[in-house]
């Protein structure tokens, strides 16, 4: 079961580097190793807020966190497996080995 | 010239042979709240321009005062086709040299740069802000919004100048430090604010600028004299001139109203975490808007009319 | 003793500085790089009141800015690493990358605006390539720079990140192929040591980072931050002569890597200049060895050239020799590193390149 977590730098985990700010349901991610201001819908501010708080959780707790007490669908997972490579594009997520 | 230092002088006190004969010579120690600017230069319109727009600023003694936060000068260049002009900062010269005439706007121009290259201790952001019944307006703006036009106006209607250009922040408390300086006018504003307040005081104008026709307006006394006085942030605008627009306002919500404020600072990523949560509060405080006018009474109407957040 | 290295010295003397002095101080330092290390300085000996709050805003600022230059600093240097692990090459770092990744003293307030790394010159191929695929790029794109590097200089051309726009300079050695006195790459990358748990990220051991910080102060060109690299060897003295044996060790690493004319000299201008503790023993081994050598400097021309040379460079600090004594090191800079005949066309391509480059620029 692969699981997500926040990236690691030089100096173990970067959680401290994140600060995520919401109104309503956008919110912008400040990353302090690159400096990078962004704004991000409310479902990427929902999956990272969980990694925040809950790292490190596979795609299924994800899932079942974003939408509690439903019947999950294939198309759930697809879009919460895009978001977080997506997140590992831009170096703010980590998949881990298993 | 007075020769004690118990009263303040300033330099409407000194006439302009006596302000360009010190600027030739041992340069002239300017208050510019909150810092302090040792000025040289032998070029005449830096003189005037000087003698005009800061004839409120206190003037100190160099020798008494010892520590200056910026020693800058504005020299000639001679270059057999062209005249130029060189804006130096304690033997930094950060800019290209500019064409002779544009001497004044260089010095405004270098004061800025000294500003947001060597303060960090506040958090500095490209705005301009004006202070209403104790609270703040910023409007940070890319050229061409008709910001200096609106700058001046809200001068001239009532609003107290904290800068024309650059907010500065202090990160733990919020509050927004006054730097009053003059207003910088371009083109059409120029005329606009002769026309509409004959009795601003206007400083040398500069054409063929990068940026056009360039001029500065004077501070009113009371921005300067109020210059002490730190306020909290109520409305945060972005406004944008279009000839002919009726008046129209948007909420602009509030993760863009940020992401646009840090790119609009100079320093945040400097301040690390603490800046960016200052911005992020500071959004948070304000009523943030998107403005479009056409009409500047319509907009100061608008302006005037502004409530506090709730 | 200068007034730049009095106020960085002696910091029980600043409630007696005038705000006139303190107004050549902050210019001094911001010339010569060490504003934020006086801020630094300040607050590592618990005196940050004592200077002036005018002072404290242009201090601190300076302050912020390396410590924000740190912070980026280690994000760089993982990248770095992530780019080299598929060649398997470590990333040795050299000088305040150095200092900053390893938290040494020479780091407090030290500007570190690019990263210097070391690797084995038969592996530059690869470094290269694998940097390349990871988004650096090479900036000097003039073919006779390229040249000139590849050639008779110890390092690539100057690398750029692509989209963070960094700087990256690669060596294979610590000083040119052409320097008649060489101390051998193999010999210090073999002393190596790991940075924080990671076997992957390293950088010279003690001895050879002292070593390294001499040699570079005195065999490079560029010397207007002459003064900066004194303050770093004497931190760096600081910190580790109180390991056991140290002085010992050191001058025998200095004899191994042929690096002792170097090391007389960075340890009798840091004594001169900023009063760094060194045991007269330590002195007299060495001038012994360059006696044995043939190697023993003129010192009384050295003083005069270096005295100016090191003083912060700053329009107050100058006097009418200033510009010449600095021309006469940066030719002796250059005649440590090529070989007479190379030198004229060098730098008279060089004088011509620069303005015409500036102009274009601007």
């Amino acid at each position: 079961m692969t699981r997500w977590a926040l990236p690691d730098g030089l100096q173990g985990c970067r959680q401290a580097d994140f600060v995520l700010r919401r109104w309503g349901e956008e919110g912008v991610v400040y990353d302090d190793a690159t400096g990078s201001v962004q704004v991000w819908n409310g479902v990427a501010c929902d999956v990272f807020e969980l990694l925040l708080t809950r790292s490190p959780l596979s795609e299924s707790q994800i899932a079942a966190a974003l939408l509690p007490g439903e019947d999950l669908t294939e198309e759930d997972f697809t879009m919460v497996r895009q978001l977080l490579l997506q997140f590992q594009s831009m170096g703010v997520a980590e998949c881990l080995p298993d | 010239m007075p020769a004690g230092l118990s009263a303040a002088l300033r330099l409407a006190d000194m006439s302009l042979a006596q302000v360009r004969q010190r600027l030739r010579s041992d340069g002239l120690w300017l208050r510019l709240p909150p810092f302090v600017v040792h000025v040289r230069s032998e070029i005449p319109v830096v003189a005037q321009g000087l003698h005009l727009l800061y004839a409120n600023h206190e003037c100190l003694d160099g020798a008494t005062q010892g520590f200056a936060d910026f020693h800058v000068s504005v020299n000639a260049r001679r270059r057999w086709f062209r005249p130029l002009c060189s804006f130096e900062m304690d033997g930094f010269r950060p800019f290209t040299p500019l064409a002779y005439g544009e001497a004044y706007a260089f010095l405004e121009w270098g004061l800025n740069w000294c500003v947001t290259s060597y303060c960090h201790t506040l958090l500095t952001i490209h705005s301009a802000v004006l202070e209403k019944n104790g609270r703040v307006l910023l409007m940070p703006a890319p050229p061409g919004s008709g910001k200096s036009t609106l700058c001046a106006a809200l001068m001239f209607n009532g609003w107290r100048l904290l800068s024309d250009e650059m907010a500065l922040l202090e990160p733990g408390s919020g509050l927004v430090v006054p730097a009053p300086r003059p207003v910088s006018l371009k083109n059409r504003s120029i005329e606009v604010v002769r026309q509409r307040w004959p009795q601003a005081v206007l400083g040398p104008v500069a054409k063929d600028t990068m940026k056009g026709t360039v001029a500065h307006v004077r501070a009113s006394t009371e921005s300067l004299s109020r210059a002490h006085e730190r306020a909290l942030p109520a409305w945060l605008v972005f406004p944008k001139y279009q000839a002919g627009e009726s008046l129209t306002v948007q909420p602009h919500a509030k993760p863009d109203a940020l992401v646009q404020l840090a790119s609009n600072s100079f320093n945040q990523h400097v301040h690390g975490r603490r800046g960016f949560e200052a911005l992020a509060a500071l959004v948070d405080r304000c009523d943030c808007h998107d403005l479009c006018y056409g009409d500047l009474d319509q907009a100061l109407a608008w302006f005037d009319a502004l409530e506090l957040p709730s | 003793m200068d007034l730049l290295q009095r106020a960085l010295r002696q910091p029980q003397q600043w409630p007696a500085m005038s705000l006139a002095e303190w107004d050549l101080v902050v210019r001094q330092a911001r010339h010569a790089d060490l504003l934020a290390r006086l801020a630094a300085t300040a607050r590592a000996c618990g005196r940050a009141d004592a200077l002036p709050s005018s002072v404290r805003l242009h201090a601190d600022s300076a302050l912020m800015i390396a410590q924000r230059q740190h912070k980026e600093l280690v994000h760089e240097v993982d990248q770095i690493r992530r780019a080299l692990a598929p060649v398997g090459v470590p990333v040795v770092l050299l000088k305040g990358a150095a200092y900053v990744l390893q938290g040494l003293q020479a780091a407090q307030g030290r500007l570190v605006s690019d990263v210097d790394i070391l690797v084995p010159r038969e592996r530059l191929a690869d470094v290269e390539s694998a940097l390349m695929i990871s988004g650096w790029v090479s900036t000097h794109r003039d073919a006779y720079d390229q040249h000139y590097y590849r050639t008779w200089m110890h390092e690539l051309p100057p690398l750029k990140h692509m989209s963070r726009g960094t700087a990256l300079d690669v060596h294979h050695a610590i000083l040119p192929p052409t320097t008649r006195l060489r101390p051998d790459s193999a010999d210090l990358l073999s002393a190596t040591i790991a940075v924080g748990g990671h076997e992957d990220v390293r950088t010279l051991s003690h001895l050879d980072m002292v070593l390294h910080s001499a040699a570079h102060l005195f065999h490079e060109s560029e010397l207007p931050m002459g003064l900066r690299g004194l303050v770093d060897l004497d931190a760096l003295l600081g910190e580790f002569s109180a390991e056991p044996g140290f002085w010992d060790a050191l001058l025998a690493r200095a004899q191994r890597l042929r690096l002792e004319p170097s090391l007389a000299m960075a340890l009798r201008y840091t004594a001169r200049l900023l009063g760094t503790p060194v045991p007269p023993d330590a002195n007299e081994r060495l001038a012994l060895r360059l006696r044995e050598q043939g190697l023993t400097p003129r010192w009384g021309l050295m003083d005069a050239l270096y005295g100016r040379a090191l003083l912060p460079p700053h329009s107050s600090t100058a006097d009418a020799w200033t510009p010449l004594a600095h021309g006469l090191l940066y030719l002796r800079g250059h005649w440590l590193r090529m070989p007479p005949g190379l030198l004229a066309r060098h730098l008279l391509r060089k004088a011509l390149l620069s303005p015409l480059a500036r102009r274009s620029e601007g």
